[in-house]
């Protein structure tokens, strides 16, 4: 879980900062437009609602919020009522409190799970796309979309990346084996405005 | 840890009539309460040992009178633990490492619940005989052949207790179509491990079928309940 946790995170803040002239890529280009673009990114900020489909449930949970991140290891999303949660990630520190007035719940990750880690591995130059995953690309007016799909049979089955041609991530689609289906659509993406530690915290 | 959820769950829903100490006037004004067929409400877990404190944000189906399903949820939404308990049989799957564990409820190892069915079985039998004073103490022999204890007030079950030391108590009761429904739920056990149960945005009576109570276990290595470990 803690990996998948990680894979997730990592996509999911690359994809935030990529560049703006979004083109129509091959998987390597893809990748690696993606790494040159979190070079150039040292924080941001976005809204985000949270659409959560489950195959067992008709209804639709939907949560709103807001995230932040600056490099090189903190990571932090805050959910509005009725769903709160705010979860802090500092390198492998990750602490998070549910509910209103919910206990801080603190777990280390082993430190090769770490977010510095994991952006210090992204940040090395894409030669070739990397075995066990299979990558789309294709642009459609000011969006482009990148697909990943997993081979390995896991419990991803497909992650979905909308971009705009501003450079910034609009949707980011998560698809279990299972049939459930998690979609997160940013808003108000600021980037490098110069985020500090009190902007990271759970009080 | 699953075993505190499974209990805690049970209770809510069984005990779906009963009021609580903080109750609601829209729910103590009530005069006729409805019983619970079907639930489905996210939820937020928490458990709290003398070594550990875990928390997390899920949804919960229960279908009377014996299916019950709680899938916890990561912060980006995705599966961390889905379980499924129909009747004396148990299913727990974790999608991220590919693994599910399956038995009946009996056969859950000792750090996992032998003792949680023993207590099981104790919180659905949380009806008041008849006869039972609207408010005050109650004690009588439980279904496991313990002393139980049992707090009343206007006449329903506010809290349980057994000699050992396991206590149920339920909190901030709202009415739900004319279900009284326990918000908020806390379990202690005799080792001093405390689980507390939020519900959030519940729906009662709406229809759930059993399909919702089928776990899928193609691509997962499945093993026995006897293989499960602490996650």
């Amino acid at each position: 879980m803690k990996l998948l946790f990680n894979i997730l995170f990592v996509l999911f803040i690359t994809a935030l900062a990529l560049p703006s002239d979004a083109r129509s890529l091959t998987p390597v280009e893809g990748l690696e437009a993606l790494r040159k673009s979190f070079a150039g990114m040292n924080d941001f900020t976005a809204d985000l609602v949270q659409e959560k489909r489950l195959s067992v449930m008709k209804k639709k949970l939907v949560m709103q919020g807001k995230i932040r991140f600056r490099k090189p290891d903190l990571f932090f999303m805050e959910l509005f009522p009725p769903y709160n949660a705010r979860v802090l990630l500092k390198d492998t520190v990750l602490q998070q409190r549910m509910g209103q007035n919910g206990d801080l719940q603190r777990i280390v990750l082993p430190s090769e799970q770490g977010l510095s880690h994991w952006f210090s591995t992204v940040a090395r130059p894409v030669t070739k796309v990397p075995d066990g995953i299979e990558i789309r690309a294709e642009q459609a007016g000011q969006q482009t979309t990148v697909l990943i799909r997993p081979n390995s049979g896991g419990q991803l089955k497909e992650l979905m990346v909308s971009l705009h041609n501003d450079g910034t991530v609009r949707k980011l689609i998560l698809l279990e084996r299972t049939g459930d289906r998690t979609e997160m659509n940013f808003h108000k993406i600021k980037k490098n405005v110069g985020l500090t530690e009190a902007d990271f915290s759970l009080e | 840890m699953l075993r505190f959820f499974m209990i805690i769950t049970v209770a809510a829903l069984l005990s779906a009539c009963a009021t609580g100490r903080e109750l609601s006037k829209s729910c103590s004004a009530l005069t006729s309460k409805a019983a619970v067929k079907t639930l489905s409400s996210t939820v937020t877990v928490s458990l709290r040992t003398a070594d550990r404190h875990i928390s997390g944000r899920g949804v919960m189906l229960y279908r009377r009178p014996d299916h019950l399903r709680l899938i916890i949820l990561s912060p980006f939404g995705t599966t961390v633990m889905d379980t499924l308990v129909a009747g004396e049989n148990i299913t727990i799957v974790y999608p991220a490492t590919g693994v599910a564990y399956q038995g009946r409820i009996k056969d859950l190892p000792a750090k996992a619940g032998q003792r949680g069915f023993a207590m099981l079985r104790w919180v659905l039998d949380s009806e008041p005989q008849s006869g039972s004073p609207a408010d005050g103490v109650i004690g009588r022999t439980s279904v496991n052949g313990s002393l139980e204890r049992i707090t009343l007030r206007d006449g329903l079950v506010v809290e349980k207790s057994l000699k050992s030391g396991e206590l149920v108590s339920y909190r901030k009761y709202e009415n739900l179509s004319n279900i009284c429904l326990p918000m908020e739920l806390q379990m202690e056990t005799a080792d001093g491990d405390r689980v507390k149960l939020n519900l959030e945005d519940p729906e009662a009576n709406t229809e759930l079928e059993l399909t919702a109570f089928t776990i899928r276990l193609q691509g997962l290595r499945l093993f026995p309940l006897s293989e499960l470990k602490a996650q």
